[in-house]
């Protein structure tokens, strides 16, 4: 995926978190910070899972040997935000972080009908595949199966939607949803 | 400790809250509300919903940590006016505290910090009473009132998100 501001409107709440240097960041990428022993690694250049170090890192390094559930609430509760500058390989740096605003992101199962409301997740939050991390997944009631890494709740119904506007619920500004 | 203007960003979502005339607020301090009874002079006190900073909580004389644990759930947020606290008993003056946002408050003890750790008041075990305007890392989630929000080595100040009980944000839970 490429780096895509997918910001709409709504402020941003922006928050610095430092990305280490063997990870790559693009804008738009869904952020977690690995607060936890073993939440992050087993990807193409981190070979296995990671200490808690506090740093940012995409959702597609939220990788596990643990249970989907236990990782979907690891990722609800680490949840940073959406990447406001990319970061390339081989730099350590500060990135921006968004924590707050509306956002528009691509529906991991196409041309679904969103409803105003409904709780948008994290997709394919399981043990061995990792976690896209720049689509996300509709849920039509608020205790939808699947997923309970909720990133967010949809501010527009539409049916047939290829892409999902949602209002961004992160665990350091307005908390995690559960 | 003298008015410090701590805010850094995000929306301060500010209200107007009333102060007793007899206390002292500067720029800067941690505000609780008064609003239940007991919260005040070691446990005796009369809920008056006015807004006091956070050395007046001392629901017990005895124990630090049992103050600490009360923030959370009467914590109005930071002090942007100053008064003095003089004049007439029956006086209130309104002051505007910011109910939300990001804000650099010192530390102590001074620790080396990361983003997402708690945030929690400090005080001084001897007299069991918090500071009006500094802060410590916690790993406890009753102590605590926000996150940090930059990870910082040994740090004497350091910028917190704080989340209270009545902003936008909501407290922890």
């Amino acid at each position: 995926m490429a780096n895509v501001n997918r910001h709409l409107r709504g402020a941003q709440d922006v928050m610095i978190a430092d990305v280490n240097g063997n990870v790559v960041v693009e804008v738009g990428d869904f952020m977690v910070r690995n607060g936890q022993l073993g939440m992050v690694g087993l990807n193409a250049n981190i070979t296995t899972l990671l200490a808690a170090d506090n740093t940012a890192y995409p959702f597609s390094y939220v990788k596990s040997a643990t249970a989907a559930t236990e990782l979907e609430n690891t990722i609800a509760e680490n949840f940073l935000g959406i990447a406001m500058e990319a970061s390339v390989a081989g730099t350590t740096e500060k990135i921006s972080i968004a924590t707050a605003g509306v956002y528009r992101y691509p529906l991991d199962s196409l041309e679904s009908a969103v409803t105003i409301g409904s709780f948008v997740s994290a997709v394919s939050a399981t043990g061995s595949s990792g976690v896209s991390k720049q689509a996300v997944m509709n849920h039509a009631t608020v205790t939808g199966v699947g997923s309970t890494a909720y990133l967010g709740r949809c501010v527009k119904t539409e049916s047939g939607a290829s892409y999902v506007d949602f209002d961004l619920f992160t665990t350091f500004n307005k908390g995690f949803l559960a | 400790m003298a008015d410090v203007q701590r805010y850094v960003k995000w929306s301060k979502n500010t209200i107007i809250t009333p102060v007793q005339s007899g206390v002292t607020v500067e720029i800067g301090d941690l505000m609780f509300l008064d609003k239940e009874d007991d919260l005040r002079n070691d446990g005796s006190s009369t809920a008056n919903n006015c807004a006091y900073p956070l050395e007046y909580l001392r629901i017990s004389g005895a124990s630090l940590e049992l103050n600490k644990r009360q923030v959370k759930n009467y914590f109005l947020g930071v002090a942007l006016n100053s008064k003095e606290g003089i004049g007439d008993i029956t006086e209130i003056t309104n002051i505007s505290i910011a109910t939300a946002g990001v804000f650099n408050f010192d530390m102590k003890p001074a620790k080396t910090v990361y983003i997402g750790e708690y945030v929690a008041p400090s005080g001084t075990t001897s007299g069991s009473d918090m500071y009006n305007q500094k802060v410590m890392k916690s790993t406890e989630v009753l102590d605590a009132i926000g996150f940090f929000a930059e990870r910082k080595s040994y740090a004497r100040t350091a910028d917190v998100v704080l989340k209270t009980t009545f902003g936008r944000l909501g407290s922890i839970t």
